[in-house]
């Protein structure tokens, strides 16, 4: 795209501002079913996100033509004229610091196509191989992209990075007797030879046949521990009700709880763009602010809502870096740690259930109310042991209710692949439907 | 575009180097949406993709390349790196003879909304937002949006095969939020059709508007439902997600082709109650999840998935058909040439039955009855599904009582079929989106009302004692 060229004629159109973003993405990913390579993908695309001030309104479009000028043009002329919020909206000239995201060193893109193949193959064996309840191994896929990210606008602004990450996975069906159960494990990866392909086998051989000759649990009301994942899904859900733009526009239910208690003070809740660890660290965000790490909940006290620069001037609050996507997203979102090693939160519950997979969020969840219903599996937990597998049921209530009383908060902290952490919680009461 | 001349050298490429099949697979898409919240517009955003994909065959296993920059040295450089990871390096014959498939098209429309007039658009947005204030004073937010896509498609293959196919399709979606000071409640309702803006003819913008604030509206003051194992009403329209989920992706060859489906293996034999018969029709005129052809250039067709309760056929793709020894059903679909085309459903449904809907509520003394139903999900491999319950009534005496909130269902696609023991006269479909490997993608559920026997309802209320 000849960006020089689209400033000038966009302003000789009568466009004021106008920000270019540019995204180039090269993706490969391969997938191994019964030691043969099942699918190979390669891919290469670059996207343009063009967003112009227009008679006083912001007029956005996506392209893949980046040479269709007249076609930007007039989509953003027609977009500002359609939009009649009264929301201010503007191009930013940037920030006078960006932080420094420390460059991981991902040595996968750099090894043969072979020896990919030859990884995921050995880790299809080897699952199979685990147990002899492992009846086939569903999927066994390698992931490696590769993008980059320019934002260019007529403020004089600047800003470009890079992102790569590599990701393997695989889903296991275990079989015994008539029953059947499915699970499935991600991994980030940097490294080919660091891959501990034993450990993840062993874990995902557990979580699978761990499931097998699960029962139906009773009806009714009982304590529950929400495993890290589980619990990293539902933060997800969540989410939404942080989200400055529907606390603007009072959607969110927490709009006017800013210092206020909302959860269990146990409950510390971070969006940190420079997490080490974390899978979506950036410096800046689609709007080109800087990003910075936000304490969103501070031992139960609503502290902040994430902004794009739309929502914090509305809510005259401080935007943090928070615009992606068009709207607003986290970054590295996550629960703090607790104290307490996940054996003795089940101690602790003596009786009751583990919930370690839920799904259907995208249904059983309700974005405006937080009440949910959702289909769950897991274990039954007696005499402060983890007794048997359980499946089939649901677990149902309303979430801000829930948080109000934690009983305890594991400190097994983990990140997943989504850019949630969470850690293991106890809840001393949920409603359960089974048989 | 891609020239024919152009398509041929990279076929010769695909198949001279391993490759036993090649197909190329171009699109251009332009999407309109906007967006408005009481009244006032808060976005208007247009998006245009236009990419190509090729994807190689060898035996049962596929290589696949996709891009937005049309430059053929670069095509054909994605075709050979593709070619340099198949594992045997066969020269096929590679001669094509083109054979353009020419069709009338079963899907057309009458005002193209990439020519509507944006203003028009909003207009509609407003009257559908009006309406839904106008129900009830208790209607406090509402948000109105509307979204259209012209998608053209040339899929080519070696085989010779060169179809076009253009779809279009337009959806409106209101959300309304009642509050009384204490709850907050919202309802949503989000029609949709492979049709132009004549849709809003049809089904008006007052009518979907007044629709999502009756459900916020009831939904408000609905109680906890309880949560047991009862049998369920589900009403029809949406009600038929529950199929979708229980057992339409798990007779997907994609599942099926390797034994990763509980119906693996099972062609001819009974899955279900007698009382049902399911079928998948790609071709249904205007149709939300129609097309004349699907995204592997096959003619769609109208497939009978399960009659009076046997199993008649599974929803098959090209590359899978191979897998099982079986035909493609033309059921392949993808949301964009991002995605690997595999099989997927179109417009799904279960025929209708011999009883009158409320013969259905008076046959059951004590459920729930579901009247407007959400989203789910299922795991093909174990059956195991749920979804959502938007809008629920107790059944209490053969007879729809109290309003109750927060229900979702779940069970096992095996066990549930066999428990749908009454379906009534009413058949409607409804829209969706269906997320899946190939993408999201529209299709359309659909059934007339059901009884299922001892569902597993999932409520945050403490059960009675009502069997």
């Amino acid at each position: 795209m000849n960006k020089k060229q689209l400033f000038e004629k966009a302003k000789a159109e009568g466009i004021e501002e106008l920000e270019i973003f540019e995204s180039t993405n090269k993706k490969t990913s391969l997938d191994i079913f019964e030691q043969n390579v099942d699918h190979f993908t390669i891919s290469d695309t670059t996207t343009w996100k063009v967003r112009g001030v227009y008679q006083g309104q912001m007029g956005k479009v996506i392209v893949e033509d980046g040479s269709d000028f007249d076609f930007i043009i007039d989509a953003i002329k027609e977009n500002a004229t359609a939009i009649t919020s009264s929301d201010e909206q503007e191009i930013y000239a940037g920030d006078e610091h960006y932080p420094t995201i420390q460059k991981r060193n991902n040595t996968c893109f750099q090894a043969s196509s072979a020896k990919k193949v030859q990884l995921m193959k050995t880790l299809e064996r080897e699952l199979l191989e685990s147990d002899a309840r492992i009846a086939q191994v569903m999927e066994a896929s390698y992931v490696e992209s590769c993008s980059q990210v320019s934002i260019t606008n007529s403020k004089g602004l600047c800003l470009a990075k890079e992102n790569q990450w590599t990701m393997l996975g695989a889903c296991v069906l275990a079989k015994d007797k008539d029953d059947f159960k499915s699970a499935s494990e991600v991994e980030l990866i940097e490294d080919l030879d660091a891959f501990d392909l034993s450990d993840f086998v062993k874990r995902l051989k557990e979580k699978a046949v761990s499931k097998l000759h699960a029962v139906s649990v009773h009806s009714g009301h009982y304590p529950i521990i929400i495993d890290r994942s589980a619990m990293a899904q539902l933060l997800q859900c969540v989410f939404a009700q942080f989200h400055g733009d529907q606390a603007a526009k009072g959607i969110s239910l927490l709009s006017c709880a800013l210092q206020q208690s909302i959860f269990d003070e146990k409950v510390t809740l971070i969006d940190d763009p420079l997490l080490p660890q974390g899978v979506n660290c950036t410096p800046f965000d689609d709007e080109g602010v800087a990003c910075q790490r936000k304490v969103i909940v501070d031992h139960g006290v609503l502290l902040q809502f994430f902004h794009n620069l739309k929502s914090s001037k509305k809510m005259q609050a401080e935007t943090k870096g928070n615009g992606f996507h068009g709207s607003i997203d986290y970054t590295n979102f996550y629960m703090e740690n607790g104290d307490q090693e996940v054996d003795e939160l089940i101690k602790q519950m003596d009786r009751g259930i583990i919930v370690t997979d839920l799904a259907g969020l995208h249904a059983g969840w309700n974005a405006i109310t937080t009440q949910f219903s959702i289909q769950a599996s897991g274990f039954f937990v007696e005499h402060g042991k983890i007794a048997y597998p359980i499946n089939l049921f649901t677990i149902a209530g309303n979430f801000l209710k829930l948080m109000k009383q934690v009983d305890g908060i594991g400190n097994d902290l983990k990140h997943y692949p989504s850019g949630i952490g969470a850690p293991s919680v106890l809840f001393p009461n949920i409603a359960i439907s089974g048989s | 575009m891609i020239k024919k001349e152009e398509l041929e050298e990279l076929f010769h490429l695909a198949l001279s180097n391993g490759g036993d099949f090649a197909e190329v697979f171009q699109e251009e898409k332009t999407t309109n949406a906007y967006e408005m919240l009481n009244g006032v517009v808060e976005n208007s955003a247009k998006k245009k993709i236009q990419g190509v994909s090729i994807r190689i065959y060898q035996g049962l296993g596929s290589v696949y390349a996709y891009t937005n920059h049309f430059d053929l040295l670069q095509l054909k450089d994605m075709v050979l790196t593709l070619c340099d990871s198949l594992e045997q390096k066969e020269d096929h014959d590679h001669s094509i003879k083109w054979n353009e498939i020419r069709y009338e098209n079963k899907h057309p429309i009458h005002c193209d909304p990439n020519q509507c007039d944006r203003e028009e658009k909003i207009k509609l947005l407003t009257r559908a937002n009006d309406a839904a204030f106008a129900y009830d004073p208790g209607i406090q937010k509402v948000i109105a949006s509307m979204a259209d896509e012209h998608q053209d498609v040339i899929i080519s293959n070696s085989d010779g095969r060169y179809v076009k196919d253009t779809r279009v399709r337009v959806r409106m979606r209101v959300s309304a939020i009642a509050e009384d000071g204490e709850k907050t409640q919202d309802g949503t309702c989000a029609p949709g059709a492979s049709k132009g803006m004549e849709f809003f003819e049809e089904t008006t913008p007052e009518s979907i508007g007044k629709e999502a604030a009756r459900i916020a509206k009831v939904m408000l003051h609905a109680k906890e439902c309880p949560s047991k194992v009862m049998d369920v009403v589900i009403d029809n329209g949406f009600g038929g997600v529950i199929f979708h989920e229980a057992c339409g992706h798990a007779l997907e060859a994609a599942a099926v082709a390797k034994h990763q489906s509980v119906f693996a293996d099972r062609l001819g034999e009974k899955i279900a109650n007698e009382a049902v018969t399911a079928i998948d029709d790609g071709t249904i005129p205007n149709a939300w999840g129609s097309a004349n052809v699907d995204d592997e250039g096959n003619f769609t067709r109208r497939n009978v998935l399960i009659e009076n309760g046997i199993l008649k056929s599974y929803m098959i793709d090209t590359l899978n058909a191979r897998r099982m020894h079986l035909t493609s059903t033309g059921s392949s679909r993808r949301e964009s040439y991002r995605y690997e085309s595999v099989s997927r459903m179109t417009n799904t449904y279960l025929a209708p039955g011999p009883y009158k809907p409320e013969e259905l509520i008076a046959a059951t003394p004590y459920g729930l009855y579901a009247k407007t139903m959400g989203g789910g999900s299922v795991d093909p491999s174990t059956g195991d599904f749920n979804f959502a319950v938007l809008e629920g009534y107790l059944i209490e005496n053969g007879k729809i009582t109290v309003p109750v909130k927060g229900a979702t269902l779940i069970g096992n696609g095996a066990k549930t079929l066999m428990d749908i023991d009454m379906v009534a006269d009413n058949l409607k479909r409804a829209q969706g989106m269906c997320g899946a490997s190939s993408g999201s993608i529209p299709t359309d559920v659909g059934q007339p009302a059901i009884r299922v026997r001892n569902m597993i309802v999932g409520g945050s209320k403490d059960g009675d004692n009502h069997e």
